[in-house]
């Protein structure tokens, strides 16, 4: 009973310390709970049923990847903790506690923090979970009835997830302390403080990870088309190393150089922190490598989430352009179905478009079946669909194809040459932009000028007559092709949308549960950071104790103070803005967008927000451990 | 061409049936456009799909 209390009041007395832990995992079971309750709520079913089931499983990957993040926030977490308190656990072995009790009263201090962890999760969880639920189905597009929702299934679900990872990850804490000798508990907090970084060794890590890096950026540049994998997968690595390079030797090593120098070190207060700075981004390399890591991993993600859905709004954008497209052998009577359709709407416009469909196989012996128009007859039609043309007449044995988008497509484009009997047509300009609704989902359409088309065709050609129609409201396929049937004869078939068998929908979920993990990722490198400069804090009191000593004030203290947290912020941050430039800009390449970069700019700045804020809070919390906060002047 | 269209797809020669991701069967068209369209028709029916 006794230990149970000392937890307690062990817990109480360092809650400030577990705040970021808290918050962190919190936000985390937070986020589990919600992507449970939304899969176990049902409001999914608007999607339909196979779209259901891609969502599902999207979201469940998600839970997956989240629970082992989870798990190594953990295991990172209860690592530094640990050792911070070692100390303090060599001076209860002295006060007449055996080891065993101290692991027993550590572990239910974790366990405390765990727990009160998962509670409030869960708690925000119900109580939030319809501002959730709102953001999800805003950020997906999608319309839905949102009401209350608790689900005790997806609490217990949750608690449960969170409490195994606990237990396994409490256990070996338990198991750690039992085997930590004294004399290291005691000398845990008490590191060799000089780091050598400027010989000739680190000079050529220094600029190996520098060259590396730059390699990472160079093949994110280069990668152009969705099948350039090998330099996607270099530039990944690459990148990796380059920034564990970065913090490991290039930055000690640059500032070590700086420091050396006597007319950068006597300059605005950097003789007190520009050295220990130096023994923190070396002693920590790891834990800001990986923070970096893991916010660009979330940045592309994230990026590539919105690349995405951008697509594939353009696609629905697309195949939506006319309310319903005539297909017919001969020309068609258009009043007769005009007539049949008054009823569902009144006609904005509509343009005819006759060509033919033409199959030929290219150099790879693949078989195409493209239709193939003339040029007058694209430029009419453009005019009544108001559009403007893609681009001039072209000349003789030239054409210009518009395809459809494919959402993510790993086969090569198809050859630039179009064979005919007649003649072959090298096509000069391509384009995705949709011209011809639904039917450009179905084929290419390639154009040709005037009089290649008359040399094309002949007498036995099968043409296909079209009629785009733009009604003012949104019509029901299914029904319209009813009206049609007595005068369609057969021979005439009707095109159009249908909103409820949308079977990309699930896209739209990948983007906004992407956006959440976003969130969670980098809540959490926030907490991560915030871990690591409490934990300097507490190593610093004793260097700041003997700077007071030596006369220094308590100002340019806090002002070194100020500087060098800045910087353990700024550098991860700055790093992960450089490399998300690049890489949004292989994700734009690859997804053929240019719309990417803006909202990068805009995540990154609130990230940016998100770190000051962390940043004033560390400050505070610095000052205050190292008796250097203005109150007590 | 790839066309959930029956009426798009009687204008190739070869139209290749996709059930479940894998190919069903495949079709010539060895006759005039509109015969060759039933028969797509028939057998989309006997699928038991659009």
């Amino acid at each position: 009973m006794q230990i149970l209390r000392l937890s307690i009041a062990n817990f109480k007395r360092n809650i400030r310390f577990y705040l970021s832990y808290i918050v962190s995992l919190s936000f985390c079971a937070f986020i589990l709970y919600d992507f449970l309750t939304l899969m176990d709520s049902g409001l999914l079913e608007i999607m339909g049923r196979k779209n259901q089931d891609f969502s599902h499983m999207i979201l469940a990957s998600m839970i997956v990847v989240l629970l082992f993040f989870v798990f190594c926030f953990i295991w990172y977490a209860t690592n530094v903790f640990l050792n911070l308190r070692k100390k303090e656990m060599g001076t209860f072995i002295f006060m007449g506690l055996d080891q065993k009790q101290i692991s027993y009263m550590y572990t239910r201090e974790m366990l405390l923090a765990g727990l009160s962890a998962i509670g409030i999760g869960i708690v925000c969880g119900v109580v939030f979970f319809k501002l959730f639920a709102m953001l999800f189905f805003q950020l997906s597009d999608m319309e839905a009835e949102i009401s209350m929702q608790f689900s005790v299934l997806s609490a217990l679900q949750c608690a449960a997830a969170f409490l195994a990872l606990y237990l396994i990850l409490t256990v070996k804490g338990y198991i750690v302390i039992l085997k930590t000798s004294i004399k290291d508990m005691l000398e845990a907090t008490r590191q060799s403080e000089v780091i050598k970084v400027t010989g000739l060794r680190a000079l050529v890590s220094s600029l190996l990870s520098l060259m590396l890096l730059s390699g990472g950026y160079y093949c994110a540049l280069q990668i152009g088309e969705m099948d350039s994998f090998a330099y996607m997968l270099l530039a990944v690595i690459l990148v990796i190393i380059g920034v564990y390079g970065l913090y490991r030797s290039l930055l000690p090593y640059v500032l070590n150089r700086l420091s050396l120098k006597k007319e950068f070190l006597y300059q605005k207060l950097r003789t007190l922190w520009v050295n220990n700075l130096v023994f923190r981004v070396k002693k920590n390399y790891r834990t800001y490598a990986i923070v970096t890591i893991m916010m660009l991993c979330s940045i592309s993600a994230l990026n590539a989430g919105l690349a995405f859905k951008q697509r594939h709004d353009a696609m629905a954008a697309g195949e939506g352009q006319f309310s319903y497209i005539l297909l017919s052998p001969e020309k068609l009577q258009i009043s007769d179905f005009n007539k049949a359709a008054a009823p569902f709407g009144a006609v904005e416009y509509q343009a005819e478009l006759q060509g033919f469909p033409h199959t030929y196989q290219d150099a790879d012996h693949l078989i195409y079946t493209d239709m193939v128009i003339s040029y007058s007859n694209y430029r009419a039609y453009c005019k009544r669909i108001h559009k403007e043309v893609l681009a001039e007449e072209p000349k003789a044995g030239n054409g210009l194809r518009l395809s459809k988008k494919y959402l993510i497509s790993m086969a090569n484009e198809g050859g630039d040459i179009v064979s005919f009997p007649e003649k072959t047509i090298r096509i000069q300009q391509k384009s995705e932009e949709y011209y011809f609704g639904i039917m450009q989902n179905n084929m290419n359409f390639i154009v040709l000028n005037d009089e290649d088309y008359r040399a094309v065709t002949n007498a036995s050609t099968q043409y296909m007559h079209m009629q785009m129609v733009q009604l003012d409201r949104a019509v029901h396929i299914q029904a319209l092709r009813k009206a049609f049937a007595p005068i369609a004869k057969d021979q005439v078939s009707a095109l159009g949308t249908d909103p409820e068998n949308d079977d990309m929908a699930f896209v739209r979920v990948m983007y906004a549960a992407c956006f959440f993990m976003f969130l969670v990722f980098v809540v959490s490198c926030g907490g991560v950071i915030f871990m690591k400069t409490c934990n300097d804090a507490n190593d610093d009191y004793s260097r700041c104790q003997i700077l007071k000593n030596i006369g220094i004030s308590k100002r340019d203290m806090r002002r070194a103070v100020h500087r060098e947290l800045g910087f353990t912020y700024i550098m991860p941050l700055l790093l992960t803005a450089v490399s998300s430039v690049f890489i949004t800009h292989a994700i734009e390449r690859v997804m053929r967008t240019e719309t990417l970069m803006p909202i990068n700019l805009l995540t990154l700045g609130i990230v940016f927000l998100l770190y000051l804020l962390l940043y004033l809070i560390s400050v505070q919390m610095y000052e205050k451990r190292c008796g250097l906060s203005a109150r007590k002047t | 061409m790839v066309t959930h269209d029956a009426f798009s797809a009687s204008y190739a020669r070869q139209v290749y049936m996709l059930k479940d991701g894998e190919i069903f069967t495949t079709l010539h068209a060895d006759e005039e456009r509109s015969v060759f369209y039933e028969r797509i028709l028939q057998l989309l029916a006997s699928m038991g799909g659009d």
